[in-house]
């Protein structure tokens, strides 16, 4: 009975003008949205390659130098991803590139690429045409669901065969479901093919399964507006009315609750300003410049001579303030990470929130890429000062005393530019991103099966009259 | 007769879901919003003041020339409550020195920039999704509903003429939607003038109205859109179908599309070129007055305030100046001033074209999609709540301005020429010393040198009582009238074009 009831709304739904309407509408903005994303892709490539090349020469002319290649600036650029086609989480607004020395990470310029004098835009990618155009299909493919065919009067009549209440409703949202995996499906592969013949895009099998979960989720996702719909028509007697209320409901958790993110953080979740970290960092040096001081009153009179009987003293001195000044920095970078987060996860109270955060985990974008990024950029200054050390070591002739001051009470021979640690982005594995994505995930399940039993609930006590 | 269909229409919309919800809906998110909006206007006034204040105090703080420098700071706007603008992410402070022709606005409110990967929400935002959506939800069933209920025919069989129930209709269903604006707006208000730190002049009072009458042209215009499908439906459903596809091909997808349209059609130059070019440029005048200290090398000695001179920037300070070092800035200074002025406006034209190419880029993306009511709308609201871009502009240019009064104050007081440019001291008091006899110790020299020492602290300050202050001026509201006019009268032609339209679709409208 329930395949029966599902195929026959199947069918409505299929023939239906709003159904023609969204797939051609989807497809439309899918195309767009792949041609965009190829072109700008290549033109980050390109450009990625040619910095990239640029620091690897840098690295080599270093080579010759220890001691110049421990002080030497790294421009370290932040690789274009694919992924982004699929969300690409406001990343031209974060910083795209840090530069790395030995010593220390630098504060990143934090300049937006696009232009400023055109007025703020969403990135046009998958998560765009499914946050908000298949959503707002969603709600138009149910509002009508229960107070459509009261006032055709067939509810009635339907109802009055030995037909559950349970299965008329669970048919409708399967239906739903399935009319709305058309255009999804049909999208995400046109998107993949038209990438991959005329973009030279193609992506890997990890990638693939990602973009699979991905899919699943966006079900989820769109599947909670379903209900939605189907809860509202439930709760009210005409579709005028159950639209209005779902188009309310609609505006205010996929556009103004997903937007207010920076208002919540600057009102909960303060954090210092820069100057602020910049006046402990300078309290914090002389704090330690104080204290070496009175270890060794010479620390701070340098007259060239790397093999000073004190040179350890100031080398010692330097790093303290080295390491006390890269601490605070990097906990400034987590505060200001953690605080983003933080008011994204007040506004998980709209499932557009968890979605969107929930596709930029999976596919490492946005403030999730920046994040690892950051953490593979921290992770690269404690390898190469490692090696730095190490190679250092194995030089008889160095004095040893490695600090950012001076350069040369360390080792001055050159150094096999093949050895030297490259830096090179990873990508996530398949099993770490879902357990990323994992907690965004189950509030979605959550949204899904409390909307469910609500639907069920109000379904079951629908005045059919 | 129109005027019965219409409180005909206007009651039985009071009382129906859509208008209840609507309203209250509306009511409630902008005293939400103007709320928080309103204290992020007190924390931006609050450093406006600040600014204001630690001009001052460098101004009282001033020893020589040369260390001056004003800034030229943009108080908040009020209406930026309505309306964030463009001008809310492009700054409002400019240092403005000798060296350098204002281009570009610094946001003084620096707060996380990760933060700037969420979007911004304002009462505009709010009126342009509610008020169109509204709209059309009022007008998708104002024929196929009543055709659908039987009653149309009922009503064109009376004495009624197509004409006047079409008008009739329309003005009532628009009269219950000024209702809901009118709330919408003078709630709007009432929040504002009840907080303590909002002062509301008449003129913003005004603009609030103005932007009333153009909100409601935006709505009007697609309740007239709503009615326009609704008379080539004859099922209520498709209508609604129709209309909210509209409404999203309008208000998201379009906006959306045609900025990147400008991105690839009008493409820009990259900023790193233009960086490149005003640096070489930066060089090419270094290396001019690095040639003229060549020709002419700086005597040396003297001793200068720590981290206080700057030559290329144009920042001097001695504490203590032999006289072969007065003779030599007394000629040098006047060159490099010059050179520098000439290098600043130098640099400032690359800038410039920079600049017409970014507002070009902008243009382009609302020319391209003027036919579009919501970007009318956006246009027109920036213009009125003074957050468009030629605000900003003005505001620049206003900058520049003020840099040039700077600097004829500095030819009025012949700076250039006095020693006063580089040091407190006089050139009466400076040692007639070479540095070669000052660092032998106990020689004549040395102690010539010694007795030169003054201290600066117990030296008078410049008086700069008379220096020009920045003063920002407001665009006038007749400016902004006449700024809004043409495209005012555009989106009212859109709306009596589609008027037109529906009314002589309705004329062969199938009303069985």
């Amino acid at each position: 009975m329930l395949i029966n009831l599902i195929l026959k709304e199947l069918k409505n739904n299929l023939t239906s003008l709003r159904f023609l309407l969204t797939l051609v509408l989807t497809l439309i903005m899918i195309i767009i949205s792949t041609f965009i994303f190829v072109g700008q892709y290549h033109e980050k490539l390109t450009d990625f390659r040619e910095l990239e090349n640029k620091k690897n020469e840098q690295l080599i002319d270093n080579s010759n130098n220890l001691s110049s290649l421990a002080s030497q600036q790294q421009t370290i650029h932040l690789s274009p991803t694919r992924m982004e086609l699929i969300a690409e989480g406001g990343i031209k607004h974060l910083p795209k590139m840090f530069r790395v020395s030995t010593f220390q990470i630098y504060e990143p310029e934090f300049v937006s690429t696009e232009n400023n004098f055109m007025n703020r835009f969403t990135n046009i990618d998958w998560t765009f045409i499914i946050a908000f155009l298949l959503s707002f299909f969603a709600i138009l493919l149910t509002y009508d669901a229960a107070t459509g065919e009261k006032s055709d009067g067939t509810l009635r009549l339907l109802l009055s065969h030995s037909v559950s209440r349970s299965t008329v409703i669970s048919s409708k949202y399967l239906s739903a479901l399935i009319t709305i995996v058309i255009p999804l499906i049909l999208g995400i592969i046109l998107s993949l093919l038209l990438a991959a013949f005329f973009g030279q895009v193609a992506y890997s099998s990890l990638e693939i399964a990602k973009i699979i979960f991905y899919t699943i989720a966006a079900l989820f996702y769109l599947s909670i507006f379903m209900l939605f719909g189907l809860l509202v028509t439930s709760l009210t007697k005409n579709s005028v009315t159950s639209i209005i209320i779902l188009l309310f409901i609609w505006v205010i958790s996929a556009i103004l609750i997903p937007n207010s993110g920076g208002k919540i953080a600057a009102k909960f979740f303060q954090i210092p300003t820069r100057e602020q970290i910049d006046q402990q960092i300078r309290d914090k040096r002389s704090e330690i410049s104080d204290a070496h001081m009175a270890e060794y009153e010479m620390t701070f009179a340098w007259n060239g001579d790397p093999r000073a009987e004190w040179v350890p003293y100031r080398c010692r001195a330097v790093n303290a303030m080295a390491d006390a000044r890269n601490q605070i920095n990097h906990d400034y970078m987590n505060q200001r990470i953690n605080q983003v987060k933080r008011a994204k996860s007040i506004l998980k109270i709209s499932p557009t929130t968890v979605f969107s955060s929930l596709s930029e985990q999976i596919c490492t974008t946005g403030l999730d890429h920046f994040e690892y990024f950051y953490q593979q950029i921290v992770d690269y200054r404690n390898q190469l000062r490692q090696f730095i050390i190490e190679t250092d070591k194995s030089d008889p002739d160095s004095p040893h005393q490695i600090y950012e001051w001076e350069s040369s009470p360390m080792s001055q021979k050159p150094v096999n530019s093949n050895a030297i640690p490259r830096f090179q982005e990873k990508e996530l594995s398949l099993f770490k991103t879902i357990q990323k994505a994992l907690s965004n995930f189950a509030i979605l399940i959550v949204f899904n099966a409390v909307l469910f039993i609500a639907v069920f609930v109000a379904f079951g006590r629908y005045d059919v009259r | 007769m129109i005027w019965h269909i219409t409180k005909k229409e206007f009651y039985q919309n009071l009382i129906t879901a859509r208008f209840i919800v609507g309203t209250i809906l509306t009511i409630v998110l902008v005293v939400i919003i103007t709320l928080i909006l309103i204290e992020e206007y007190n924390l931006k006034n609050e450093s406006y003041n600040n600014n204001l204040q630690q001009n001052e105090n460098h101004l009282k703080d001033v020893y020589v020339y040369s260390e001056i420098e004003s800034r030229a700071v943009k108080p908040p706007e009020i209406l930026s409550i309505f309306h964030g603008g463009i001008s809310r992410k492009l700054g409002n402070l400019v240092y403005v020195r000798r060296q350098e022709a204002p281009y570009q606005a610094s946001d003084d409110v620096m707060d996380n920039p990760l933060l700037k990967i969420f979007q911004y929400v304002d009462i505009f935002l709010v009126f342009k999704l509610i008020f169109s959506l509204m709209a059309l939800l009022f007008a998708f069933d104002l024929f196929s509903g009543e055709k659908e209920n039987g009653t149309l025919k009922l009503m064109l069989s009376s004495r009624v003429s197509r004409a006047q129930l079409f008008a009739g209709k329309i003005f009532g269903g628009m009269l219950s939607l000024t209702l809901t604006l009118i709330l919408g707006i003078l709630i709007h208000l009432l929040v504002m003038i009840l907080s303590p730190k909002v002062f509301i002049t008449e003129e913003i009072v005004v603009r609030l109205f103005i932007i009333l009458i153009i909100t409601f042209f935006y709505t009007a215009s697609f309740f007239i859109i709503g009615a326009l499908v609704s008379t080539l439906t004859h099922r209520s459903a498709t209508s609604l179908t129709m209309n909210l596809f509209t409404w999203v091909v309008l208000v998201i997808g379009l906006p959306n599309i045609a900025n990147y349209a400008a991105e690839r059609l009008k493409p820009i130059e990259s900023i790193k070129i233009i960086n490149e070019k005003a640096k070489a440029l930066q060089k090419e005048f270094e290396n001019k007055l690095d040639s003229y200290s060549e020709t002419n090398p700086e005597p040396p000695g003297g001793t200068v305030i720590s981290g206080s001179t700057d030559e290329y920037g144009g920042y001097y300070k001695f504490r203590r100046a032999n006289l072969n070092q007065f003779k030599f800035y007394k000629h040098f200074i006047p060159f490099s001033e010059n050179l520098r002025q000439e290098y600043a406006d130098k640099i400032y034209s690359v800038r410039q074209n920079f600049l017409t190419t970014l507002k070009s880029q902008a243009n382009f993306v609302n020319q391209s999609t003027i036919f579009s009511p919501v970007r009318m709308y956006q246009i027109l609201i920036a213009i009125m709540t003074r957050t468009d871009l030629e605000n900003h502009i003005d505001f620049l240019s206003q900058a520049r301005i003020h840099r040039t009064q700077m600097l004829d104050y500095f030819k009025s007081k012949n700076a250039y020429r006095v020693t006063r440019f580089f040091t407190i001291m006089t050139e009466q008091e400076a040692p007639d010393v070479t540095s070669a006899s000052v660092f032998q110790d106990g020689s004549e020299g040395d102690r010539i040198w010694e007795r030169s020492s003054i201290e600066w602290e117990d030296r008078p300050h410049l008086s700069l009582e008379d220096f020009p202050r920045f003063i920002y001026k407001n665009e006038s509201l007749s400016r902004s009238l006449q700024k809004a006019l043409p495209v005012f009268s555009a989106l009212v032609f859109f709306n009596v074009l589609f008027f037109a339209l529906g009314f002589y679709c309705f004329t062969r409208y199938d009303v069985r």
